[in-house]
């Protein structure tokens, strides 16, 4: 793996080292990576030849990590996502959330780690239009079995922190852009995930709101330690990550700490 | 009318690709998904074999509780196969008609819920969620 150094800059060295020690301290703390994979590929089979989407890629995600993955169109962003969530199985690897292989686990098993252990935003929101936003945060407290009264509580509450305070009955369409994917956030965080993948998910907003959904996320990531793990096109959301990993068809081709520390 | 249901529940599984996708995200497993459509499937058809029903009766209840009175086209009794039948039909509803209309209904409706629900089962979540 290619790694960068910015040694122009002894400030911002010695910060990219801290996020990095940091990180370490954290495998230590818990004794496991929030995410990890090992040489993991996947192929579609395609005419006239296969597509090789990600290719060996070896990753290492500390538990309370704010990792953004960028590269162009087609690099693996997406794929590497769905297979840390196990959406989609690897042709080759193994990944593991939180030291569960998950990529050995029958699709019952994987199932089950996503309700408990990852949480999902997407590019689109991809909220249910007939629910209301309270209805559609408790989502997966509710597959979760968590009594009625207490995920109205817990949704509320959440809700407050993120700026969705009285809008818990307005449905989708009747919210902007950055609102639903507020609520898409605290659909995937309420669930107390270890892990949320996001891809790309400030895409559809603009500046201002992709600004405030990440000061969202980010409050999350501090407060309650849940690894964020983002696909991104957005500068904004590389330069706020503690990590960027750069992706250049389907494997890693650099990876620089906050500061500039590889 | 197994097409029907069939063709129904499975245009509902297309058109909510994402929507089924999106609850595999979540959490559920491919079965759990497949379930979901079932019950879908099953629970249109019981409000469907009510509905029925219930016009059914009302239509019945509403137009010939005096009997259908066939008069106008039939000024005397006809004489069929050696059997008489009065110009004004009264309708008759029997349970056990009533019975069977259910049974041939949720038999129909389980059968055609089955396709769809498998196709739910079988969706690739990562495609699914990506269907515009």
């Amino acid at each position: 793996m290619k790694t960068t150094f910015d040694s122009g800059d002894e400030v911002r060295a010695n910060a990219g080292q801290a996020v990095r020690a940091a990180a370490e301290h954290a495998v230590r703390a818990t004794g496991e990576h929030a995410v990890r994979t090992e040489g993991l590929w996947k192929i579609y089979p395609q005419e006239p030849r296969p597509v090789e989407a990600v290719r060996g890629v070896d990753l290492e995600v500390a538990p309370g990590e704010f990792v953004a993955m960028a590269g162009p169109s087609g690099s693996g962003k997406t794929t590497i996502l769905n297979l840390l969530g196990g959406l989609t199985r690897p042709t080759r690897g193994r990944v593991w959330i939180e030291g569960r292989e998950i990529s050995a686990l029958a699709d019952r098993e994987i199932a089950q780690v996503r309700l408990s252990r990852i949480g999902f935003v997407f590019q689109s929101y991809n909220l249910l239009p007939v629910l209301s936003a309270l209805e559609n945060a408790e989502f997966t407290l509710l597959l979760q079995g968590v009594p009625a009264r207490e995920r109205r509580e817990r949704v509320r509450r959440l809700f407050g922190d993120i700026g969705l305070a009285g809008l818990e009955d307005r449905r989708p369409p009747k919210l902007s852009g950055g609102q639903q994917q507020r609520v898409a956030v605290a659909r995937a965080v309420l669930g107390n995930p270890a892990i949320v993948l996001a891809d790309e998910p400030t895409a559809n907003l603009d500046s201002a709101t992709a600004e405030s959904l990440l000061d969202v996320m980010e409050q999350l990531n501090r407060d309650n330690g849940t690894t964020f793990v983002f696909s991104t096109h957005d500068p904004m959301v590389m330069e706020r990550s503690s990590r960027l990993i750069r992706l250049v068809d389907g494997r890693v081709a650099e990876e620089v700490f906050a500061g500039g520390a590889g | 009318m197994t097409l029907a249901i069939l063709n129904a529940v499975f245009m509902s599984v297309l058109h909510r690709k994402r929507e089924l996708g999106l609850l595999r995200s979540l959490g559920l497993s491919g079965s759990e998904t497949g379930v979901v459509v079932f019950v879908e499937g099953v629970l249109l058809t019981a409000a469907s074999g009510v509905l029925g029903v219930a016009l059914g009766f009302g239509l019945v209840w509403v137009f010939f509780r005096n009997g259908l009175d066939l008069t106008e086209l039939m000024p005397t009794d006809i004489t069929f196969g050696g059997i008489v039948f009065d110009p004004v039909m009264h309708p008759s509803i029997e349970l056990k008609h009533l019975g069977q209309s259910v049974a041939f209904t949720a038999v129909i409706g389980l059968t055609a819920s089955l396709y769809p629900a498998w196709q739910a089962a079988r969706l690739d979540p990562a495609e699914s969620v990506k269907v515009e």
